[in-house]
């Protein structure tokens, strides 16, 4: 088990962050069943509620010890003792804000989310320097939708804790969450689109392009994935920001 | 290509600035997006890592006449005002 964790502990941390964000999808699969459907399985809708709690909870769990593990791979390994704060840094906010989500009934839950929130903010600022600060964000395809799930996310928090704490209007608590899906499932297939278009054109003519050409088409998509992706972000969640701040 | 060519959109973006015509706008964007994607290669080939390439896409995507984005008078009077001294700061940069 122990060597099974270490060989696989690279793909610790997409399996939980893929079990917390499935969580979202499956009340969508209970409102799409037909009623067919549940009355010849009774348990099946039963079922899928326990996996709409459970499976955020393991997904947080297989975080931590993905985190965990790294931990003690950095302080056994022999990096550098700059990197060694800066991938522990780089960790720990996210824990924080999978606590925070995650742990409701709570005062932590707002508070962690958005201390969190912000301390990834600050790593970002303090991981780089001047314009190197952005640069890494999309630097791979991993990172550039990782860095978008977690704007989303923070983007949902800030829009809760601004909901719940200064809004004269009634609200019931984790509408904001779920408006947060809604725009991830709008934004992502309009940020996507443009990046595969230029991923299959690269692809597509292969042979005919230069391969730096080729090289840069590559980077340009992550890129612009990531960057219409924040656009929409703004198009969709700005005018509610904007009417929210009327509240204050 | 010369990298005084980024004097052109600064000098559009500049014009930008007073009330013209819609059609004029038309042509600033295609203009800007035109030199945002040159200056990306430029940026590309210079250093993938500086995050000019992220500036250059977040300009070309403001300016995309495809899904244009609508901001009133004064924001885009900022926007182009910036967006021209970054062409300008750029092509210094620029071998």
């Amino acid at each position: 088990m122990k060597d099974l964790i270490k060989k696989h502990r690279d793909k610790l941390a997409p399996i939980g962050l893929a079990l917390i964000l499935s969580s979202f999808f499956i009340p969508v699969l209970l409102s799409w069943m037909p009623s067919k459907v549940s009355d010849l399985i009774p348990f099946l809708p039963v079922t899928i509620i326990f996996l709409m709690d459970f499976f955020p909870l393991l997904g947080a769990l297989i975080l931590m010890i993905a985190f965990a593990l790294n931990i003690l791979e950095f302080l056994k390994g022999e990096d550098s003792k700059r990197n060694k704060i800066k991938k522990i840094l780089e960790g720990l906010p996210w824990i924080l804000l999978v606590i925070g989500i995650f742990i409701t009934s709570s005062p932590l839950r707002i508070s962690a989310s958005v201390f969190g929130a912000l301390l990834i903010v600050c790593f970002m600022l303090l991981g780089g320097c001047f314009m190197k600060i952005i640069e890494p964000l999309t630097d791979t395809w991993k990172r550039a939708i990782l860095s978008f799930v977690f704007l989303i996310i923070l983007n949902g928090i800030l829009m809760e804790w601004a909901a719940v704490n200064f809004s004269t209007e009634p609200h019931q608590t984790g509408w904001e969450f779920g408006g947060m899906y809604m725009l991830m499932a709008a934004v992502i297939p309009i940020a996507a689109s443009p990046a595969l278009i230029i991923v299959a054109i690269s692809y597509i003519f292969k042979k005919f392009i230069p391969s730096h050409i080729n090289a840069f088409l590559g980077k340009i998509s992550i890129k612009i994935f990531f960057w219409v992706a924040v656009m929409a972000m703004l198009k969709f969640a700005g005018p509610t920001w904007i009417n929210s701040s009327i509240w204050s | 290509m010369n990298k005084k060519l980024l004097y052109i959109p600064a000098t559009v973006l500049f014009i930008g600035i007073f009330p013209l015509p819609i059609v004029y706008y038309t042509l600033l964007k295609l203009v800007v997006i035109a030199a945002a994607a040159y200056a990306t290669y430029e940026a590309f080939q210079m250093d993938e890592q500086s995050g000019w390439m992220d500036i250059w896409v977040i300009v070309a995507v403001l300016f995309n006449p495809f899904a244009p984005f609508y901001f009133i008078k004064a924001l885009w009077m900022i926007i182009d005002f910036a967006t021209a001294i970054l062409f300008i700061v750029f092509s210094r940069k620029i071998r």
